[in-house]
């Protein structure tokens, strides 16, 4: 399911990108690799420069991933604004608590697995009741590996996208409006020409959907990373 | 399988066009973790060929690169600065200081003259607000509190913001205030990092150094949310005190004293909504929706149907009185709402 729209720019002052673009028509292009057993080692360079000096590396990591990891993060979040704060806060945990001298793999599997995870675990705070002070811990901590968790993750962006492409036109435009471009009710209903009052009955409906829909996400996707965790500590 | 086929069917997944036969088959070539390592080089190629929006680069990089350089020099300095212990300055007798002591002093006279009973009136001014009211208080530091309806501050008449923490007079009891019901905080910070305090009568303070917040001590739904700066809770039953140091974005609840409930990356805009008579709500039931009505506007309120009283309330709505909360609500539930004086039923529409 993909969720195909446009969304108008009317910012006059925002640069001319724009807004939610998919186009439906243009497949991606497909480059044969010559060689199919081994990729070649992109992040060799950066390997190099984390040996010498982490900060540059750090640099080099962001200029090079913040922006797959942001329109990532986002369809997940549904929030520009969100997914930028989330990515950020994965790049400065990654330097402050200097989790580059651990990573073992590659550093686009761990920055891609931990902004999933946070992805995943803002939806679960944003749209479940608050968790005690113990499991919220606990979830900052559950990174899962593993391909079942890995699978699990796309569903639950390709759920909240046929729930958003579910929702009656005009709630849908509200709702991306809204949360997508970070726009104030007010100034959405003026846009629009509706009330205020019609504005903020659309995102509440539109919020109250996502949240009955993704409602069994959680536990199934709470069970398999847990699972996951404690089968890498089994091994 | 050759290795385009698998990519062109990796990218029809991420664009959620694969099929669950596909899915598992994709699931099986996950098992070989080189194979993950693919996963995530394609992922990033397909999310650079068909990104849903143009995120902006320089800012956010340049944020970070100014952080990482500051946290390195801070790492240099932290030996020295974190050994430091908080210091109480030197304090001179200076003449308005000693005014000041003067008038205390003649105010004790007073007070013991006038009667122990009294003294609460003399030596604090309480502000309150009626159900529905909001007001915004500038206290004599420079600190501005806005109480939300039905809620009132105590704060001390004398000394308050002048006195310093380990002078004799009034103990080091300048800058702390006493709160009922729910207030917005924006705090003046003291060259001399004096700390201000609100209390509460839930078993709880909070001590800040300089900050936006609130707090709310509301019978169901004690919290202190942090908006800005830096805030220390002090919590717990009886003598055993725990300290819980907020950040930016962090909520605890309080509803019992000693088990708080913290949440980071709260969005601070729904606890302080309040002070431009926004409503914010999340995950609200209706039956905490009364009690809301309770609290601001003194009305009781009564959901017959448990079912009905279980349904939750996700979004922002403005408005200025109880009846324009209450159409908004009722027309998104579709409810009926029968008001007679200050008690109010709510029902599904059949």
């Amino acid at each position: 399911m993909r969720a195909a729209f446009t969304v108008h720019v009317t910012d006059a002052d925002a640069a001319p990108q724009p807004g939610i673009h998919i186009d439906t028509m243009k497949e991606p292009d497909l480059v044969d690799r010559p060689d199919n057993e081994t990729l070649p080692d992109t992040e060799l360079f950066i390997r190099r420069a984390f040996d010498t000096d982490p900060q540059k590396g750090c640099e080099l990591l962001f200029r090079l991933y913040y922006k797959p990891m942001c329109t990532h993060a986002v369809r997940f979040v549904y929030s520009k604004e969100i997914a930028e704060d989330l990515v950020a806060d994965v790049f400065y945990t990654f330097w402050n608590t200097q989790a580059y001298m651990s990573v073992n793999r590659s550093f686009r599997a761990f920055l891609f697995r931990s902004v999933r995870n946070r992805a995943y675990n803002y939806l679960a705070n944003e749209f479940r009741k608050s968790d005690s002070l113990d499991s919220a811990a606990q979830q900052e901590t559950a990174l899962s590996n593993g391909p079942e968790s890995m699978m699990r993750y796309n569903e639950l962006y390709q759920k909240v996208d046929e729930l958003v492409a579910a929702l009656p036109p005009q709630c849908r435009n509200v709702f991306i409006l809204n949360r997508f471009e970070g726009k104030r009710a007010k100034d959405i209903a003026q846009d629009m020409q509706l009330s205020v009052r019609t504005v903020e009955v659309h995102i509440a409906r539109a919020l109250a959907t996502l949240r009955d829909g993704l409602r069994n996400q959680w536990f199934i996707i709470g069970l398999i990373s847990w699972l996951g965790n404690v089968l890498d500590t089994l091994i | 399988m050759t290795s385009l086929e698998t990519k062109s069917l990796l990218f029809a997944h991420f664009a959620n066009k694969t099929t669950p036969l596909q899915q598992r088959m994709i699931e099986e070539w996950l098992k070989d973790e080189a194979n993950q390592e693919r996963f995530y080089v394609w992922l990033v190629e397909w999310e650079n060929q068909l990104p849903v929006y143009q995120p902006e680069l320089e800012a956010p990089l340049q944020q970070f690169v100014a952080h990482m350089s500051a946290s390195q020099v801070a790492d240099n300095e932290q030996d020295t600065r974190e050994s430091e212990p908080e210091e109480t300055p030197v304090v001179t007798l200076n003449p308005t200081r000693f005014w000041w002591m003067a008038v205390a002093a003649s105010v004790l006279v007073i007070i013991a003259l006038g009667g122990w009973f009294n003294r609460n009136r003399v030596l604090y001014q309480t502000y309150q607000t009626a159900y529905g009211e909001t007001r915004t208080l500038q206290l004599s530091d420079g600190s501005t509190v806005t109480l939300n309806a039905h809620s009132s501050l105590r704060v001390p008449r004398f000394g308050f913001g002048r006195m310093r923490p380990g002078r004799a007079a009034f103990g080091d009891r300048s800058r702390e205030v006493q709160l009922v019901g729910e207030a917005y905080f924006s705090i003046q910070h003291k060259v001399d990092n004096q700390k201000f305090v609100v209390k509460t009568a839930n078993g709880f303070d909070v001590i800040v150094h300089g900050t936006e917040f609130t707090v709310s001590t509301r019978m169901h739904r004690a919290n202190v949310m942090l908006r800005k700066g830096k805030v220390q809770v002090d919590y717990g039953v009886g003598k055993t005190r725990k300290q819980l140091m907020l950040r930016p974005g962090d909520l605890v609840t309080l509803n019992q004293p000693d088990r708080p409930q913290l949440r980071h990356r709260v969005s601070a805009q729904p606890y302080s909504a309040w002070t431009e008579h926004r409503f914010v709500f999340d995950n609200m039931t209706l039956a905490e929706f009364g009690q809301l009505l309770t609290d601001n506007y003194g009305l009781r309120v009564e959901i017959p149907d448990s079912s009905t009283a279980k349904r939750t309330l996700v979004g922002s709505f403005q408005a200025n009185n109880a009846d324009e909360l209450l159409q908004t609500v009722s027309e998104l539930f579709d409810l009926t709402v029968t008001r007679q004086a200050d008690t109010v039923l709510l029902e599904a529409r059949n």
